[in-house]
């Protein structure tokens, strides 16, 4: 069996067209290191321009703890320092969120980078190992075993005490042994130049996500590769073959997920902005119109007997209009999701959601977003509560609509700069946000796969009749 | 000769499994993303429907004029079906006022921007990818695979000659290859036409049989590509992987690669510079209202009677008033001489900071051209988005038209002395004689049920004749920006072909 693997490997290293192939994908690895070590330091540039924006405006808020708390700051997500492993569509994706004590409105998008430029994908490691070396893998196995029926050596190597599980897992070997190669060598040239770049912070996070990065793409790489060996054995002519695997190539790398976004806006139906603002409003009005009649007026009398009825109003007003909010956001959410899991039948795919994962770009990015959101409103709220509770001068009734709130209900005393909750500290030191998850499950589901795929190729050797 | 040539060559494409898989692949992925995006477009349509009527109904309830603030929309294109280009990621919405000239769009039509993350599969994006790939399928082993079964030899001595042999082969390519791509074209029409009801004006027809024609040039392209390839070398699956590999080169990596590069080579000062430029601007323009504003309070409070007390803002764009004293109007009137000068000023100064930043916007654009110049998908996606209106130029001509509409909206208030001499009709609906007026002021005050505020939801509208409406009319596709793409497509055919003749031409039978 290792003599096997070291020919196949041999085989494949003396091959042009393989290590022409190889030369590109090293090349795109270091394509990737350099765009992403540019763009990662230039928005976060702009991430710390977009914080001191926010915090230079919140500073003129800071006279007065009702205008504070009132204030529609702008909570923007910094950058993922792992985008160059998964890009998750960072370009595309909302990255900031309008948050006051009393609101988390909706996401947006803060920093941006050329609008004019065409929306065509990214250049990440998910897209070099899930497009590229799978077609690699698809190129150097298309002919394994088919090649060697066509010109008669399989029969021969056959006749020899050679059994066929060792044949097979010889190729295999060999076959995984030159694709690792390529992988770790593009890996490590990629690695370096961002050590070098040094724009990237290499924290313990990023360092774990390589580590998972490479255990992912080896597994994937393997599975690309058994389903070569498997076509390649279930047809007798290579271009057959080559052909086939062409399509399902083109498959699972483009139309899959198109077609999971098509299919997944069918499942799951979000609602329009239009239809959003209506229904807040209906929902705003319900409350107004089953409030009682005493509420409504506003009085200049901070502490006037009406006054609690008033902010119960507002109260429920504002938490309807939040739940909606909520409830849109998280739908949106869910269709992303549930589209990203349609296009997980494709091992590209998986590849690729399960590196965004790792570094927490993509849905995970987004979902903490909305968590962070949601936390800074409650800590607002909360800061506001307790810097209220010292005031013995209000009737501690805090409550807004929108930014407009009654004079004199809480607290209007000024607000020490520093002492109040900031937007940047939800957000970790290392340039990962805390959603960064561990993909156990795909890498059992891969790993499965693997196994299934490595028998259904072994059966398709064995079946071979040489007569 | 030829005719015979052809027919062989036809013949033996049309019996092989590669073309099989060509038709199935093709008309199921045409027909299932046709279906699907015409459904998305019908959503948008009625969304835009909803979202534009509302905003002409709220344009027409405005009481004061100082409060129109109309929004204009972008329809939809129809065609963006087949090629969605940037068309959702631009926005389509803009509202009009006085104190901004609009340099960017807000989208509301789309329903999940978490979406905008995964590129949509269209019509494009399967000419792209699958039909170029199904070009080179079918023709890596043309040449290649006869030389293997030695076949060729025989070809070569017969009398038809090697230019027809070859010629020959490309047409019966490009033949073959338009089989599956005006099948699926034509069955994704049907299913627009019947089960979507999606009706296309004559410009539109025209657009579509473009689209096709570009789509058959870009797979002659991939034709000649195949060819080429299968005409320099000696082996089949050399054949393959070199034509797979600038396949690659040129569907995939250069075009993504180019965008990727072009943003790393050529920087663009982050567009929170000119946010940091507006603030100053804006914190000149203050300083410059604040003291000429208080010395103008100072001689209102002197000639007595005012209570003011900072009611006034100088950030609050809106300002209105329904009743007063002669004293506050007045003031009111000097505030809107000011600052409407001064802040319609700051809007231009911005604008001018914002078509800076869009020049090297558009620098860094043309970077990202010149990279991908030599691939052939980046022209395909430039004919089908022009024809389609949902290239940045289409957005960008809209943007124009809107703010070609919010300076008529400015002539307007301009003529009608809303500035200077009529402020007060501005602001407020009581006749401008009578608001500066002590004694109409002291009958007004005096009169039965007076509130000092009125009550904007007991006036009548201002009506739509005030403005005219914004011509909102979709783009029409634009003919003469596919003129040099579909030239550099035709190049490329030649190129390819020329090359591969040649290479053909010199191939030794011995």
């Amino acid at each position: 069996m290792l003599s096997i693997a070291r020919i196949t490997m041999l085989q494949g290293l003396k091959d042009a067209k393989f290590l022409f192939l190889s030369c590109l994908v090293i090349l795109a690895f270091v394509v990737n290191a350099f765009v992403y070590s540019e763009g990662y330091s230039s928005s976060h540039r702009e991430w710390q321009e977009a914080v001191q924006a926010n915090s230079s405006e919140l500073e003129q808020k800071l006279g007065n703890l009702q205008r504070f708390a009132t204030h529609y700051q702008k909570l923007v997500k910094p950058p993922s320092a792992g985008a160059f492993i998964a890009d998750g569509g960072e370009r595309e994706l909302p990255d900031s969120w309008t948050v006051s004590a009393f609101l988390n409105m909706e996401p947006e998008k803060t920093i941006r980078g050329n609008r004019m430029l065409p929306l065509l994908g990214r250049f990440d490691w998910g897209f070099i190992v899930g497009t590229l070396m799978t077609l690699l893998a698809f190129l150097v196995s298309f002919d394994a075993v088919c090649g060697e029926k066509q010109d008669g050596t399989l029969k021969h190597v056959l006749a020899c005490p050679v059994s066929r599980i060792d044949l097979f897992l010889g190729k295999y070997a060999g076959m995984l042994a030159i694709l690792l190669l390529v992988l770790l060598s593009g890996m490590a040239a990629g690695l370096l130049l961002i050590v070098l770049f040094g724009s990237i912070p290499l924290s313990e996070g990023i360092v774990w996500a390589i580590g998972w990065a490479f255990a992912l793409s080896a597994l994937c790489l393997s599975l690309t590769l058994l389903f070569g060996i498997f076509i390649s054995s279930a047809v007798h002519h290579p271009p057959v073959a080559m052909v086939i695997l062409l399509v399902v190539w083109i498959l699972i790398t483009v139309a899959v997920p198109g077609l999971a976004r098509l299919l997944g806006e069918q499942v799951i139906s979000v609602k329009s902005e239009f239809e959003i603002r209506r229904e807040s409003e209906a929902a705003h009005d319900e409350v107004l119109d089953s409030a009682p009649e005493k509420a409504k007026y506003q009085h200049n009398d901070p502490f006037h007997k009406d006054n609690p009825l008033r902010a119960e109003m507002w109260r429920s007003s504002m938490a309807a209009v939040q739940r909606i909010l909520d409830r849109s956001n998280e739908t949106r959410l869910r269709q992303f999701e549930i589209v990203n899991a349609f296009a997980s039948i494709s091992p590209s795919c998986l590849l690729n959601s399960s590196l965004q994962d790792v570094v927490a770009t993509g849905a995970p990015s987004f979902s903490a977003l909305k968590n962070a959101a949601r936390r800074y409103q409650q800590q607002l709220f909360d800061f506001t509560a307790r810097r209220d509770a010292t005031d013995s001068e209000t009737p501690h009734l805090i409550y807004a609509h929108y930014t407009f709130t009654d004079v004199g209900v809480f607290s209007r005393r000024p607000v020490e700069p520093g002492a109040f909750p900031r937007a940047e500290d939800l957000w970790r030191s290392g340039g990962l946000p805390q959603e960064q998850s561990q993909p156990i499950w795909q890498l059992v589901i891969f790993f499965v796969l693997n196994l299934n795929m490595a028998l259904v190729a072994f059966i398709a050797l064995a079946r071979y009749d040489p007569r | 000769m030829f005719r015979v040539l052809l027919w062989k060559e036809i013949r033996e494409h049309l019996i092989t499994f590669r073309f099989a898989a060509a038709l199935v692949t093709t008309f199921v992925l045409v027909v299932v993303s046709v279906w699907v995006l015409g459904d998305d477009f019908q959503r948008r349509r009625d969304n835009y429907t909803k979202i534009s009527e509302e905003a002409a109904r709220a344009t027409g309830e405005v009481k004061i004029p100082s409060m129109l603030e109309p929004i204009v929309h972008y329809p939809p294109s129809p065609l963006g079906i087949f090629a969605s280009g940037e068309e959702k990621a631009l926005g389509n919405a803009v509202r009009i006022q006085r104190w901004e000239v609009p340099s960017e769009a807000t989208d509301s039509l789309t329903d999940n921007p978490l979406l905008t993350a995964i590129p949509s599969f269209d019509l494009l994006a399967v000419f792209t990818l699958i039909t170029s790939l199904f070009g080179i399928i079918l023709t890596y082993d043309s040449i290649t695979g006869e030389k293997e079964r030695g076949t060729l030899r025989q070809m070569c001595a017969t009398v038809a000659g090697r230019w027809r042999l070859y010629a020959a082969k490309f047409v019966a390519g490009v033949v073959v290859l338009s089989i599956p791509t005006i099948l699926s074209f034509v069955s994704g029409l049907v299913v627009l036409r019947f089960i979507h009801n999606i009706n296309f004006g004559s410009a539109q027809w025209f657009a579509i049989v473009f689209m096709l024609g570009a789509g058959l040039l870009f797979g002659a392209v991939f034709i000649a590509l195949g060819l080429m390839c299968s005409a320099l070398v000696n082996r089949s699956p050399t054949a393959l992987i070199l034509s797979l590999l600038l396949w690659a080169l040129g569907v995939l990596i250069i075009p993504l690669g180019a965008v990727s590069l072009a943003t790393a080579f050529h920087k663009l000062p982050p567009h929170s510079e000119i946010i940091k430029l507006q603030k100053v601007t804006a914190d000149e323009v203050n300083a410059e209202i604040d003291p000429q504003f208080g010395k103008e309070i100072d001689k209102a409070r002197a000639a007595g009677g005012l209570d003011i007390n900072g009611a006034l803002s100088t950030e609050a764009p809106g300002i209105f008033m329904m009743d007063g004293n002669p004293n506050a109007f007045n003031l009111y009137r000097v505030l809107i001489r000011l600052m409407e000068r001064l802040w319609q000023g700051r809007a231009e100064r911005i604008w001018n900071l914002e078509k800076e930043h869009e020049a090297r916007l558009r620098e860094q654009r043309d970077f990202v051209n010149m990279f991908s110049s030599p691939a052939p998908a980046f022209y395909l996606r430039d004919i089908f988005t022009s024809l389609a209106g949902t290239d940045y130029s289409s957005h960008a001509s809209f943007l124009e038209r809107a703010r070609r509409f919010r300076s008529g909206m400015l002539r307007i208030f301009r003529e009608k002395g809303y500035f200077d001499r009529n402020a007060i009709e501005f602001i407020s609906r009581v006749p401008q004689e009578e608001a500066l007026s002590e004694q109409k002021f002291a009958a007004r005050q005096a009169s039965p049920g007076y509130r000092e505020s009125l009550d904007l939801d007991s006036l009548e509208p201002l009506g739509s004749d005030l403005i005219p409406a914004f011509e909102s009319s979709a783009s029409t596709p634009h003919f003469q920006d596919t003129i040099r793409p579909a030239a550099v497509l035709m190049f490329m055919v030649l190129l390819f072909f020329s090359v591969g003749q040649v290479a053909f031409i010199r191939y030794d039978v011995r």
